[in-house]
């Protein structure tokens, strides 16, 4: 048993991929603050990140289109290896920080990104404390 | 402000006499060239300035070559031709320019043609690039199938990087001149990368937890020691192994407070790397810890998905996590100007007085004994002026007449690593033993360009390093540095590193493994060395005749065959055994030549070796102990 951090792949993407389809869907279905989250927005901020995130639905393009693809990609992908807790923390927290910064999609896609990596650190640290062994040390 | 005008020009007077084309300096060859005087017909080049400030201090020759070997190297080296036996006025010519070469070369990152290719052999899998082991590991962590022989090389690449240290340490300052092999005794850039290693230290195993932090840590640094030091923290506190080591890829602004999420880094940033003070000490305060970690915040390590190119940095500024605005620190205001706003504040913190002060403190504590640091400090001070370029500062540091003096002479214990590798290097070992070693293994660089192997030929390779004697005989070299120290070198757990003081590591069970030094050191160095026949040295063969005119001769006789077991010297690993002759007991008593530690056993033979407080209060005459 060397390592189980990158076996979780294909289950997290799974789950990540669940929980991306909620979060597209609009908001509130992940809008509660996860334990494990700092602090939650205050009502003002939670109020404007639904407008914007309405607002930037209101653009049936199909440029748009394409270019959420791009961005749900990136997302998704960054969501796969995580559990799908922490995957729902990292999109709350994400949201949070959406609602206080103006933010296109490319920066929430980079943020979505750097925060998925902060919490696969805790996730490392908790399934797997100790790197593995050289297998052949001699 | 007059006198920061005086030490601007002098620190720039300093920087261009570094700056200047060093002329050519004493060969090996000019050693011996000394008149009836006994004054060397050659003159110093590069290091004439050295050579007056040494010669001041009132040392003799043989002196001036140890000291410069103990205390700006790892100890002296019986190879080739310059021998504290055959000191001369030559020998310290030789010297005083070896040492400005050296000083100028800081920050060089390329090893020695002899040493890359002893390398090759002795550690072939440190050639690997980062990119090409983080693939491999990853292919490994995939495939748990234990045949997964790329993946197991390219860990093995990532663990042998502390040994690579340890070979750096032991054999870097051997080169070839003239088909001469010569120790110049002095190994200037690996002290001080040890002092820094240790002044920003970083448990690698906790950076490799996230994005391979730990590759490229030491050779980064390696390379940054050469400049200024606002800019070796800043390239410091760009690496990964440092980001996550104290969390900060973990430290993010909240939304709404703007309160830094995690405060590690930025309180070690203040009171460890550069201030040198608690908040307590009044030079700053928790609202400026709390600001330091507001600033860092979006400081980060690149995300796992996002693609890491062969040697970029895995560094990267997310601004989206960043204060969005100004914040104070220690009275300065800094406004929100992302990345620069670090930088700014980075280079605030390097230039204050607290920190000139700080860093100056350790340094001395490095190579002066206590009752000269604080004169030594104080030079350091100067010569480290508003710019604080390392170089100046570690010229400024050695250029003086107080370091050449008896009152600094063997005056320091050495720590761990200092003790072993300078047992080894007194025992001899040499960079072309392992050239021969590396030819007679069948090892070159290029069966272990992972990508262009199959799995067979990596396994055959790696059986073939592993059966090798200069990854032996290193291996069990840095396992023994890290029982001396009490755990792995470069795995150090808390921030403030290990004691550099050897002091600090006074225990009758340390002297124990002390005294046993010559006895364990030796034995991975007979895998070292390929000959057999250790009498064709015979610098090694120099028995200290005084040794056997005295009492303790019988004592360590007696302490060789009874308390030790010795009719044979043992491999660690009880696969081979080597029978004792009389090479090795001139190699160890050449590393313990002192007598009164071992009258010590002939006294109180009953005692047994360990917990004999006894040891403790000889260890002043321990020879190989002190530097």
């Amino acid at each position: 048993m060397r390592s189980l951090k990158f076996l979780i792949a294909p289950a997290g993407l799974v789950v990540g991929g669940a929980l991306l389809a909620l979060w597209l869907a609009g908001p509130g279905h992940l809008s509660s603050p996860h334990p494990a989250s700092p602090q939650a927005a205050p009502p003002e901020q939670q109020v404007a990140s639904a407008r914007h995130s309405v607002d930037a639905r209101q653009e049936p393009t199909e440029e748009r289109s394409l270019h959420d693809e791009t961005r749900d990609s990136a997302i998704a992908e960054a969501l796969a290896p995580l559990p799908p807790e922490d995957a729902e923390w990292v999109l709350d927290e994400a949201e949070r920080y959406r609602a206080a910064r103006a933010m296109d999609d490319q920066a929430m896609a980079e943020l979505v990104a750097q925060l998925a990596s902060v919490r696969m650190h805790d996730v490392i640290e908790r399934t797997e404390p100790m790197m593995p062994r050289d297998p052949g040390a001699p | 402000m007059k006198a920061r005008l005086v030490a601007a020009v002098l620190a720039a007077g300093a920087l261009a006499a570094l700056a200047s084309p060093a002329a050519a300096q004493i060969t090996i060859h000019q050693l011996a060239g000394v008149d009836a005087n006994g004054r060397c017909t050659i003159r110093p080049t590069g290091g004439a300035t050295w050579y007056t400030r040494i010669t001041a201090g009132g040392l003799t020759h043989a002196q001036v070559l140890h000291h410069a070997a103990a205390r700006l190297g790892y100890g002296p080296s019986p190879v080739g031709p310059l021998l504290v036996s055959t000191a001369n006025d030559c020998s310290t010519v030789f010297v005083a320019d070896e040492l400005a070469r050296q000083v100028a070369a800081l920050g060089t990152t390329t090893d020695q043609p002899q040493l890359t290719t002893a390398r090759r052999g002795a550690l072939p899998f440190t050639m690997f690039p980062s990119a090409d082991i983080n693939a491999a590991l990853t292919r490994l962590k995939q495939n748990p199938v234990p045949s997964d022989a790329t993946g197991t090389t390219a860990w093995e690449a990532r663990t042998s990087l502390t040994t690579l240290k340890t070979l750096r340490e032991v054999v870097g300052s051997q080169r070839m001149s003239s088909n001469v092999l010569v120790d110049v005794q002095l190994n200037l850039p690996e002290v001080m990368l040890e002092l820094w290693s240790n002044h920003f230290n970083v448990e690698l195993e906790k950076a490799n937890y996230y994005s391979h932090g730990s590759d490229g840590y030491l050779e980064t640094m390696r390379g940054a020691q050469g400049g200024t030091f606002a800019s070796l923290l800043t390239t410091v506190m760009r690496q990964p192994a440092m980001l996550v080591y104290l969390d900060n890829q973990n430290n993010r602004c909240d939304p709404g407070t703007g309160r830094a999420s995690n405060q590690n880094l930025g309180r070690e940033l203040l009171e460890l790397h550069t201030l040198g003070v608690g908040p307590s000490a009044g030079v700053y305060g928790q609202a400026d810890v709390e600001a330091v970690s507001s600033i860092l915040c979006g400081w980060n390590v690149l995300p796992y998905s996002t693609p890491r190119a062969v040697g970029a940095s895995g560094f990267v500024f997310n601004s989206q996590l960043a204060h969005p605005s100004a914040l104070t620190v220690m009275g300065t205001s800094f406004p929100a100007t992302g990345e620069a706003r670090v930088t700014s504040m980075l280079a605030m913190l390097a230039g204050h007085s607290a920190t000139r002060a700080a860093i100056c403190a350790k340094l001395s504590a490095r190579f002066y004994a206590p009752s000269l640091r604080a004169a030594a400090a104080a030079a350091c001070v100067t010569a480290w002026g508003t710019t604080g370029n390392l170089k100046t500062v570690v010229q400024g540091l050695l250029q003086r007449n107080e370091f050449w003096t008896a009152a600094n002479y063997r005056t320091l214990l050495r720590s761990p690593i200092e003790l072993v590798v300078a047992v080894a290097r007194r025992i001899g070992v040499k960079l072309t033993d392992l050239s021969s070693a590396t030819t007679a293994a069948g090892l070159t660089e290029a069966p272990f360009v992972p990508s262009g192997l199959t799995t067979a030929q990596v396994l055959q390779d790696l059986a073939a390093l592993r059966a090798s004697n200069p990854y032996k005989g290193f291996l069990q070299l840095k396992e023994r540095i890290d029982r001396m120290l009490g755990f792995p070198r470069m795995k150090v757990p808390p921030p403030t590193g290990y004691p550099m003081d050897g002091a600090a590591f006074l225990s009758s069970n340390y002297i124990d493994d002390a005294s046993r030094l010559g006895l364990e050191v030796a034995a991975p160095l007979n895998f070292l060395n390929a000959r057999t026949d250790l009498s064709a040295d015979s610098e090694r063969l120099s028995l200290n005749d005084q040794f056997w005119a005295t009492s303790a001769s019988a004592s360590l006789e007696w302490f060789l065959e009874q308390r030790m077991k010795l009719g044979n010297v043992v491999n660690p690993s009880g696969a081979v055994s080597v029978p004792l002759t009389a090479a090795h007991l001139a190699n160890l008593l050449a590393v313990f030549s002192n007598t009164s530690l071992w009258a010590v056993h002939a006294n109180f033979p009953t005692v047994g070796r360990s917990n004999d407080t006894l040891l403790g209060l000889r260890l002043g005459s321990a020879a190989e102990l002190w530097r």
